[in-house]
């Protein structure tokens, strides 16, 4: 049972960036998987479970996201974190 | 400059003189006279360097690398020396990489040094504190910005005087347990992610919240709050002493590693500085609130010089000491 680890880099897209609705989105859908899944921007790194802490990261529109998950579900994980993004995180006045 | 989460450093962390001219602005009322563009340039030994000597001509051991202050004794000397001194000994500065030169005491500075500045890329500042004052408030500038930093999984409170930080997975109610222990009146400092600086010339660890979420917390079922519009200010405090970590886990996962008597001295090593840890377990029904409090008043009390279970073995030890023979008096 081995436990895969993979690393995908998005940029937001949304006009606000990584705000406390997207952070909120975010970390509600990354906690839904069992992997360990992490957020990192220019060299922090922080959990993508935390809504708190994704906020600290300040990303902007156009910050670029390296996230990696870690786990059984990790490419499903980050597959839908992906959409997320690209949706712009379903926010209409943000598309 | 903020507090970088996840950004660990244990040898410090290199800034620039924007960096250094910002953490300053309100303590050292420092205004740039020339060399905006040098501003960029990297602080490599953040200590303030009197160049005297240097300006006397003698160049060997010249600590170019630090940042050099005029004070009234270097200015006093370039005005008492002829022009042509005066400009080669300035110019013998730049020559040496000189990168930022801060006149003290209001000092306006000599104008060749200013064109010399310009010419090799150097800033030059001054202050209108006097020179002992101004470096010493600077040591203290200087030391919060190359300070090695870095950021832990944690929520931490300051409770009954202690900086105490609860790590742990997510999920097993640290933010909750954060919540009881501001009910019963005592601070936060950051709530999930803490942000650790270390006073090296001390080696201990402050803690604080990241600059953009300070204040706030998130609780699962309630979602964001603003700590101190709920429970008032006193409910969060800024930077404080990291004394004590306690790990909370999953009772599952520690059978064995629990010290029934609580003599053995966990520590938990940040940064390279040893903190006090005691490890939690967590189980349903266990009143966490009610524990970190204890915990944190019998760290005090070790603190203070005070262990139980030396107390409780020396009683132990002496009644056995005395008890056969109590036993043989009174049968004799």
């Amino acid at each position: 049972m081995a436990d895969t680890k993979l690393t995908k880099e998005f940029t937001l897209l949304n006009k606000y960036g990584m705000h406390v609705r997207p952070a909120g989105l975010f970390s509600k859908l990354a906690s839904g998987f069992d992997s360990k899944i992490e957020v990192e921007k220019d060299g922090n790194i922080v959990s993508g479970k935390s809504i708190m802490a994704l906020m600290t990261l300040e990303a902007t529109c156009g910050s670029v996201l390296k996230v990696t998950a870690e786990g059984e579900d990790a490419e499903e994980a980050l597959q839908a974190l992906e959409d997320l993004v690209l949706r712009k995180f379903d926010i209409p006045d943000e598309q | 400059m903020q507090h970088i989460p996840g950004k660990g450093s244990e040898e410090g962390v290199s800034f620039t003189l924007a960096d250094f001219l910002k953490a300053g602005e309100k303590e050292l009322s420092l205004t740039v006279h020339t060399g905006k563009k040098g501003l960029n340039h990297e602080v490599l030994v953040p200590i303030m360097n009197r160049p005297g000597l240097a300006l006397t001509g003698f160049f060997e051991h010249y600590a170019w690398d630090r940042l050099q202050v005029f004070g009234n004794a270097e200015v006093a000397y370039l005005r008492a020396t002829d022009e042509y001194t005066h400009y080669t000994r300035l110019k013998g500065l730049f020559e040496r990489k000189t990168y930022c030169v801060i006149c003290t005491n209001g000092i306006k500075p000599p104008p060749k040094s200013i064109a010399l500045a310009k010419e090799y890329g150097a800033v030059m500042m001054s202050t209108p504190m006097p020179t002992s004052k101004f470096t010493y408030q600077s040591a203290f500038v200087l030391e919060k910005l190359g300070a090695p930093r870095t950021s832990i999984y944690g929520t931490m409170l300051e409770v009954n005087g202690l900086g105490v930080m609860i790590e742990g997975d997510p999920g097993l109610g640290k933010s909750e347990t954060a919540l009881g222990l501001i009910k019963r009146g005592y601070s936060l400092i950051a709530d999930d992610l803490t942000c650790i600086r270390k006073d090296v010339a001390n080696n201990c660890l402050f803690g604080s919240a990241s600059q953009s979420t300070a204040g706030f917390m998130e609780i699962r079922g309630i979602g964001i709050m603003h700590v101190p519009s709920v429970f008032g200010i006193s409910a969060i405090r800024g930077e404080k002493r990291l004394q004590l970590v306690l790990t909370f886990k999953r009772l599952a996962e520690v059978k064995g590693e629990i010290d029934r008597i609580g003599q053995t001295r966990r520590v938990r090593t940040i940064l390279g500085v040893d903190i006090p840890n005691i490890i939690i377990p967590v189980s349903e029904g266990r009143d966490l609130v009610n524990l970190v409090e204890t915990a944190t008043y019998q760290q005090k009390l070790i603190m203070s010089g005070f262990n139980p279970v030396e107390v409780l073995s020396e009683r132990l030890r002496c009644r056995a000491e005395e008890q056969p023979k109590g036993k043989r008096a009174k049968n004799g």
